[in-house]
Formats: C-alpha cells, structure tokens, sequence
C-alpha cells in the first residue's frame, strides 16, 4: 500500500512560490490501478516524482509497502538506502529516457548491473522481460530504430526488471498514437494482473483514466479535488473539473456547444431536456421503449454514448422528453425509480 | 633527400634541431594533454554534478571552481606564461624546457577543455538522468553510466577541438624558452631568415591538425547511436 498523509511542496523562484502539492492525503492499495488527473500546472507529476524523492517534499509522509519512505517527523531516506527502495519503485516517462548509446539489452539490464548478478543471470532476466513485453527480436536494436510504443515497452521492461511491487507512470502514453496508447495501456493492464504490479498513472487525458484505472483522483492547484472509484465519479461527478475532464472524453460532453449553437431544437412548452445517466443496475435494460410505450411520450435522443469501465458499463444520453405535462413527470420519476440518473436540463 | 634539399636547404642543413624540436612538440603535447583531459575532465563532471539543478548540488564548491576556471580563462596565455615562472619553477625547479612547459600547458588548456567537458555534459537529456536516479543508481553510476557514457561523441569532439588548442598553445610556449616547433620556426626559420623552415613548420602543423581532427571525426562517428546502428544491427 501507497500512504501519503497532508503532503506538501512548493517550488521557489524569483518569482515568487508555486504551490506544487498542497495537503494531499492518498491511500493506494496493493494491485491497484490508480489514476491521477490533471491539466499540466495541476502538480500532479510533482506529487508522482515526491513518490520516489525525485523531487524532495517540504512536509508530510510517504510510506510505501510499509516502509516510510518520507517523514518529515521522522526518518527519511537518504543516500544508498534510498537507492535500494528506489529498485523497488519503477518509474516509466513521457519522453522513455532510453539511453540512445546502449541497445535494447543494455537498457533494460541497466538497473540489473552492478548488483552482484552474474551475466548468465542478467540475460535471463532480460531475455524474460522481453518476451513479457513482446520484443524478443529486437534485443539488439537500438531505441533510435524503435517505435514509440517499442521504446515504451523497453522503458516498462526496465522499470520492472528489479521486480518493483510499485510502477509510477508518468504521462507515458502522452506522447504516443492511439494505436500505441491503447497497446501500452493492454500491456500495463496486463502487468497490473500478471504480476499483481500497483501501477499509479498521471495523465491529462480521461480516456487512459477510463480505459484501466480503477480509483481515481482529480487535482487542481495542487489539490486533490475529488477522489473515488472511476466508476462513481463518471456516474456522478461533484466538482466542475471533473465534470469537465469526463465531458472531454465523451461524445455526450458536446451537448454544452450544441446549446450554445442552438443546434437542438425542440418544443419548449411540450417538452423537457434531460441527460440521463445508466448505471451498472439499468444499463441493459429496453427502458426507453418501454416508457414510450407506457406513458405515451416521444423520445427525442440527441447524444447517446457508453462507457466500458473496469467496474461495469455506463450509459449517458441526452434526449428530449415530449408529450403531456404529466406524462413526461411521470416518464421522469419512472426512470428514477428504475436506477437512471435524471438530470434536467431545461 | 636531394630533392628535400633542393626545395628546403636549410630545413636538411638543421635537420637534426628540426628532428629535436619535433620531439619537443610531441613531449609536450602528448604530457600536457593527458594531465589536462584528467583533469579538466574531473573538473567538468564535478561543474556539472554541484550546479543547481545537478545530482548532487554545492553551491560552494560549483562557485569556487566556476570563478578559478573562468580566472584562468581570461588570461591570454602569454601573459599566463609569465605570470606562472614562479610558481613553475618552485614545481619542477626550471622554468624552461619541455620540463617547465607543461605546467603552463595545463594550466592554459585545462579551463577551456573544462569548459568543454560541461558543454558535452549538459547535452545529456536530463529525463535520462532522472530516469537513472528512479532506478537507483547512486552519484557514480550516473556519472559513468549516464553522463559520460551518453556524451561520449560530444567528448571526442571536444577533446580533438582542445588538442587543436593546445597545438596553438605550445608554440607559443616555444617562444619563451620551451622548444619545440614554434621555437624552431622563431629562432631558425624568421631570426635565420630562413623562410623554408617557416612554411616547413607550418605545414607539418597543418598536416598534424588535419589528422587529428580527421581521426577524432571518425571515433564522434562511430560512437554515435546513428553509427551504432549501421554497425552492429541488421
């Protein structure tokens, strides 16, 4: 388990201070995928380089799988025993930081040499990560003749090749194609499972969040702003930042431009604009018949998307209620009583 | 060797300074140049490793050593020359000959060649570094796994650049008393007026320059990653 308790850091420049990471408060579970959004500024690869003391903080605790990595009332590692903990935390970039004069063997028995290790054992420790991250023919190769995706799966074999409980990722699909992206995201997916890895993700975009985390925490300033399940927070989140980093990842997120265009037209008097959100419990339901047929209202979908979470699937639509007054209330609490969130919008 | 005769008389009649003075130059650089790549080397890697931002910052010891190099940077080298008789002769009790060059030497090409070494150094993308600190190596292994090992182009390069220098700067010594084939073209070529010694000497400095830089040329390129490649893989 990850602990991290009233973490801080602020940054000094001639400027003035940045507040980086300000009082944030995280428990990480063993095998856990957990995610951290952010727009850049956020703090948020602050917070992951405070992790492994990359970056040193100005109070707080860190502790991971027990041992106290930081305390600013205590212990705090330093020199060789920091070195020791750091092989038990891999870390993955943005940018792979590959060394481009050593070829695929070297980089990933990088961490593996200079240990005690004798060389057989250092092939077959390689050899085994290759094949793990599906490169065995490239062994040779150097990063300069490898794909984005390729160089991001050496950096993982590397990161790994300690046998770290921990993986900290840091925007390591930003920089990639969504081919790729969706690859490494199968393959850390694939770790998380495989080798019961705790993977703490930082990412700007919504999608990787929702493609594989299965916790998540929002940050803004430097703060964590909102914390939960994936799942809840897509099916009902608090803060206007997070309601704006789930709009960004789906096709429903578009109904604000679509108002302010007046490109939905519908009867004002007759009719009601709703988003109706189906949960795990109602997602696999014929509802929207079934109301039509039942309350004898016309059903007008304007944006409609699902979701595949880790945790189940959600549903999102926008659609127009039209027909008696009463009717269409009827129509409203019918849906709420069968487990779908009403929102009315106008 | 007649022919050698007919177009520079008398280079053949003072072969035999000619010869000494080859040596000189060699003496002197091959001497001066390995102290100084040592220690401008150490000097550089320790610039890069205290600065700021670097793995292990001392804004002490960074200061101290950025304002000695930037010192002796400043000073044309004839004037670091004299200014540094005494101080050679208390080192290696003569002021003169190749014995009393080298000091000088180093002390002229050691700031420039440091100066150099941080120039390479800095080329090294710091994610690499970061990403070496994650994986828990300590200041050492950085420094030869990381730094040095990914600046190794850049540091030929710049060693062939500072040996070029240094060419420069043992001719200049010659004049003050320490041979060579500065000297030899001062004293017998232009005090002799003997003008084939002159264009003798600046040609064999020119085929010396030529070489080095061809050969240092070809190590940046083979140890480059684009080279690597072409070599080793496929």
């Amino acid at each position: 388990m990850i602990e991290i308790r009233n973490l801080n850091k602020t940054f000094k420049d001639k400027n003035g201070e940045v507040v980086a990471v300000k009082d944030v408060n995280l428990k990480i579970n063993d095998g856990e995928i957990y995610g951290i959004i952010g727009y850049s500024g956020a703090g948020k690869s602050t917070l992951i380089r405070l992790l492994n003391l990359l970056e040193k903080p100005d109070s707080g605790y860190i502790s991971i799988n027990g041992q106290v990595i930081y305390d600013s009332e205590g212990e705090t590692l330093k020199g060789r025993e920091l070195n020791l903990a750091r092989k038990g935390i891999g870390m993955i970039f943005q940018s792979f930081n590959l060394l481009d004069r050593s070829n695929v063997y070297d980089n990933i028995a990088y961490p593996l040499k200079y240990t005690g290790k004798s060389k057989e054992e250092i092939t077959s420790r390689v050899k085994e990560l290759l094949e793990l991250i599906g490169l065995e023919d490239k062994i040779n190769a150097y990063p300069s003749q490898l794909s984005g995706g390729q160089k991001q799966r050496v950096a993982i074999a590397r990161a790994l090749a300690s046998n770290p409980s921990v993986l900290l990722s840091d925007e390591a699909t930003s920089a990639l194609d969504p081919d790729a992206t969706e690859s490494i995201l199968n393959l850390l997916q694939e770790l998380n499972e495989k080798l019961h890895l705790t993977i703490v993700i930082i990412t700007h975009e919504m999608s990787v969040i929702k493609r594989i985390c299965e916790r998540v925490s929002v940050m803004e300033n430097g703060e964590v702003v909102e914390e939960g399940d994936v799942y809840q927070i897509f099916a009902n989140p608090q803060q206007p930042i997070t309601k704006k980093f789930i709009n960004s990842a789906s096709p429903v997120g578009k109904l604000e431009q679509l108002l302010k265009d007046n490109a939905i037209t519908y009867d004002n008097e007759k009719g009601k604009l709703v988003k109706l959100t189906f949960g795990k419990d109602s997602v696999g339901d014929a509802i929207i018949s079934e109301i039509s047929r039942k309350f004898n209202v016309n059903l007008n979908i304007v944006l409609a998307n699902v979701d595949n979470l880790r945790e189940g699937t959600l549903g999102n639509m926008v659609a127009v209620i039209s027909g008696e007054e009463e009717k269409v209330k009827e129509t409203i609490e019918y849906l709420e009583s069968n487990f779908v969130r009403v929102e009315v919008i106008k | 060797m007649e022919w050698l005769k007919s177009i520079a008389p008398n280079l053949v009649a003072y072969s035999k300074n000619f010869i000494e003075s080859c040596e000189q130059t060699f003496q002197m650089l091959l001497l001066s140049g390995i102290i100084s790549f040592a220690i401008g080397l150490l000097l550089g890697v320790i610039l890069t490793i205290t600065k700021k931002d670097g793995i292990k910052p001392n804004a002490v010891i960074f200061h101290v050593l950025d304002i000695i190099v930037s010192f002796f940077r400043a000073i044309p080298f004839l004037i670091l020359l004299i200014f540094l008789i005494p101080l050679t002769r208390s080192v290696v009790g003569t002021a003169i000959g190749v014995k009393g060059a080298i000091l000088p030497l180093v002390f002229g090409c050691v700031p420039f060649f440091t100066r150099q070494v941080q120039a390479a150094l800095a080329g090294v993308d710091p994610g690499k570094v970061e990403a070496a600190k994650s994986m828990g190596s300590g200041t050492v292994g950085i420094i030869f796994r990381v730094y040095l090992h990914e600046a190794v182009p850049d540091l030929i390069r710049v060693t062939v650049i500072t040996a070029i220098s240094l060419i420069g700067l043992t001719t200049m010594a010659g004049a003050v008393g320490a041979g060579g084939i500065g000297a030899f073209a001062i004293n017998f070529g232009q005090g002799l007026n003997h003008t084939d010694i002159i264009y003798v000497c600046v040609a064999l400095l020119l085929i010396i320059v030529v070489l080095l830089q061809g050969i240092g040329d070809a190590l940046a390129k083979n140890t480059t990653n684009k080279t690597l490649v072409n070599k080793k893989y496929k």
